[in-house]
């Protein structure tokens, strides 16, 4: 008895716990900031999401929103993010039993960015994060598509930090 | 005719803009007003794909930018069916035709660098009623409205080209 009962409390909190292909970046306390970035996103719907989650990563001094002017570092960023549901009758059934039915949910996200000063490529940066979830009454869905872009961002993140192509930019 | 009506007739999506762009204008970015319910923030989904679909946009950003060019769609104002047409219509479930007068708004507001360059205005509005075998005006109006915006950008020049 005491088995089974470990056995769903084990399922219950590791079970429904999203799943991501892409794996989580650490990024170091106490580095200095990089330059301030211009971001343009292709994506007019999630482009203050992506804006935001790129401020949260505390790697950049200011993360700015449209073209820069001469001499000011750009990234464009191609976003395509696609949300794939079970078939419509399944839906209809996980409501009919009041969301007692788990259903699998899954966000497939595939980012470009381009680091670019002045109109030239410094350099190219391409993720894709696949974020799966079983979802149900008491662990909705809320929170899954920040996961899956908090998870992109951050790996760009680290990348430009390690990679140097972004100078340090300096207090006065 | 009946199964089209009844597939089509009540449909609210908005219909592909009747415009399609030669060149596309530099990377920009677009902006709407914060969407009030579900249902708005899935027509501002359609209104931004619409405009995609037409080709003119090679780069399109969201939000509102200090630097660069950017344009304002506001689609707010205007009037639909009002709560008597509503009810009467959900009463007879739309069976008994109930007229009403509609007004749909569309305002266009092109920036440069955050300064205002200019600012399009557009009003369509007429007579319908509350059937699901007449269909609905009011997204071909918007679509309309969409698509002469594009045409008075394309034709103004105040967005460079790529």
């Amino acid at each position: 008895m005491n088995r089974v009962i470990t056995l769903i409390v084990l399922a219950l909190l590791t079970g429904c716990a999203a799943t991501n292909t892409l794996p989580e970046r650490a990024l170091p306390d106490g580095q200095d900031y990089l330059k301030p970035i211009h971001v343009m996103v292709d994506d007019p719907l999630n482009a203050a999401q992506i804006r935001n989650q790129l401020r949260e990563t505390g790697v950049f001094r200011s993360v700015e929103t449209g073209e820069g002017k001469a001499g000011d570092y750009s990234v464009l960023i191609r976003f395509n993010s696609q949300r794939d549901l079970p078939p419509f009758p399944v839906i209809l059934l996980s409501t009919a039993t009041l969301f007692l039915l788990p259903l699998s949910q899954s966000i497939d996200t595939t980012t470009e960015f381009s680091l670019q000063q002045n109109g030239k490529l410094l350099k190219q940066y391409s993720y894709r994060n696949v974020t799966h979830k079983y979802t149900w009454l008491l662990d909705g869905s809320g929170g899954m598509q920040q996961e899956n872009v908090n998870r992109i961002t951050r790996a760009f993140a680290q990348d430009v930090q390690r990679d140097g192509l972004l100078p340090v930019a300096h207090t006065q | 005719m009946a199964a089209v009506l009844l597939l089509g007739g009540c449909g609210t999506a908005l219909k592909p803009l009747d415009y399609k762009a030669q060149r596309a204008y530099v990377p920009m970015s677009v902006t709407m007003p914060p969407p009030e319910s579900r249902f708005d923030q899935q027509k501002q989904r359609e209104v931004i794909q619409l405009l995609r679909d037409t080709g003119a946009f090679s780069f399109l950003d969201g939000g509102f930018s200090k630097t660069g060019y950017s344009l304002l769609v506001d689609q707010s104002g205007g009037k639909g069916a009002g709560v008597l047409p509503a009810v009467l219509g959900a009463l007879t479930l739309l069976t008994v035709p109930v007229p009403y007068t509609y007004e749909r708004q569309l305002h266009g507001s092109v920036f440069k660098d955050g300064q205002l360059l200019k600012t399009y205005a557009y009003k369509r509005g007429g007579w319908t009623a509350t059937t699901w075998y007449i269909p609905m005006i009011e997204p071909r109006s918007e679509s309309e409205m969409l698509g002469d915006l594009m045409r008075d950008l394309d034709r103004d020049r105040l967005i460079p080209y790529q």
